[in-house]
């Protein structure tokens, strides 16, 4: 059965194909070729990037690849859909917080703007007639969750036709069909405190599961996670890791993100009404579930 | 959306992380100069080094070859597909951050920055 690890997006990609058919090996580096080409484009550590390439024109509007602009505007959906918890225009501020080393070269990357406080996704606008993104005011936006999310997503269609088949962007997962038992593929979720050890275990089929931790990179200079709360500039506390199984990984990703931030309960609100199914896990270990999550016998 | 091209990644071997397509050769050559090169990675747990081993200036192997974080790298050594797999052996996969992939993944990074 096929399976390789390439090192992408920063962290180790690993696309596995159950059936040994013909074609898996061709379809393994199309999809590979999507995580490439969306990093390229996504990408917040490269002045070159498309991204950074808008990020450097605000207020005039700037015509995008069906990638970016597909990222941006589900970034922006989400943040609407979660009042804010999850905002792409976050991107200044981590970088103000340490996470502005590419981890390809190590270098250290300032944007050449200094936006004001009060940024929010609000400021961006789409145009979708002519697919244009109009930054309103200077921001940096991060994609870094919705663009792995796409990536996983776009490479799983390349990989439908194999109907079996896993893709694990370092602990981002999309199951397709069933393992290599033929039973659906089964999840362990990653125990926020104690290495090695699992808190859970779910049965997915057909289904993308991503998880918002604080135990995820961290600035090298401090203590803090990643996940800061859009709407304070500072780290989120109340959740030690949130879990989300959603229909791709694009939403899983960005909706584990939002209920990171939202805490227990409004978090596990969210995903109720966004028809998708999580586990929140409390600093002091408490577990807030959907009422639909699937566990593993 | 248009098709990217494919990468021109080697030959899939499983017993080794195709870093290749992350870190392309340098311009001009085309080519890794040959030797072996170590790179440091961090983590919250600690820290890994990874050998990265050219010859004929391509990629051969990469390998951890000092592991100094507070779990057993074993975890990590016997590479892909079990580097994604990690902890458990009862879980056909892991959701959740991976630092450790992670780590090497910046090791053999910056291993690569010496081989230009």
């Amino acid at each position: 059965m096929p399976v390789r690890t390439e090192a992408v997006m920063g962290t180790l990609v690993t696309i596995h194909v159950v059936p040994d058919a013909a074609g898996a090996d061709d379809a393994i580096d199309r999809a590979f070729g999507w995580f490439h080409e969306i990093e390229r484009r996504c990408t917040r550590f490269s002045g070159q990037s498309e991204l950074m390439q808008l990020t450097a024109q605000a207020g005039v509007p700037v015509p995008a690849s069906a990638i970016l602009y597909e990222a941006v505007r589900f970034a922006l959906l989400v943040a609407e859909e979660s009042g804010g918890a999850f905002d792409p225009t976050v991107g200044y501020r981590m970088e103000a917080r340490g996470f502005n080393r590419e981890h390809r070269t190590g270098e250290i990357v300032h944007s050449a703007i200094a936006p004001d406080d009060d940024v929010s996704y609000r400021d961006v606008q789409l145009d979708p007639e002519r697919r244009t993104i109009t930054l309103g005011r200077p921001l940096t936006l991060d994609l870094g969750a919705v663009a792995k999310g796409l990536a996983v997503d776009t490479a799983a269609r390349e990989l439908e036709p194999f109907r079996d088949f896993a893709i694990d962007a370092g602990g981002d997962l999309y199951l397709g069909g069933s393992n290599p038992q033929g039973a659906p593929w089964s999840v362990g979720i990653r125990h926020p405190r104690r290495d090695g050890e699992l808190i859970d275990s779910l049965r997915v089929s057909n289904q993308a599961v991503c998880t918002s931790g604080d135990y995820e990179r961290r600035a090298p200079d401090r203590d803090e996670h990643h996940l800061l709360d859009p709407r304070t500039g500072s780290p989120a506390h109340t959740v030690a890791s949130a879990t989300v199984v959603a229909p791709n990984a694009m939403l899983a990703d960005a909706l584990a993100t939002a209920a990171f931030v939202l805490g227990p309960q409004d978090g596990i609100r969210l995903l109720e009404r966004m028809g998708v199914d999580g586990l929140i896990v409390t600093p002091e270990l408490e577990r807030y579930e959907t009422r639909g999550l699937c566990h593993a016998a | 959306m248009n098709q990217p091209a494919a990468p021109s990644a080697p030959v899939p071997d499983h017993k080794y992380v195709d870093i290749t397509a992350a870190a392309p050769a340098p311009a001009g050559s085309g080519l890794w100069k040959d030797g072996t090169y170590y790179g440091w990675g961090f983590s919250p747990h600690g820290d890994i080094q990874a050998e990265v081993y050219i010859e004929g200036g391509r990629i051969v192997v990469a390998s951890i070859s000092d592991c100094r974080t507070r779990y057993s790298c074993s975890v990590i050594d016997k590479l892909p597909p079990q580097v994604a797999r990690r902890q458990s052996a009862e879980v056909d996969y892991i959701t959740g951050a991976t630092e450790s992939a992670e780590a090497f993944y910046d090791a053999v990074k910056e291993a690569l920055s010496k081989a230009k």
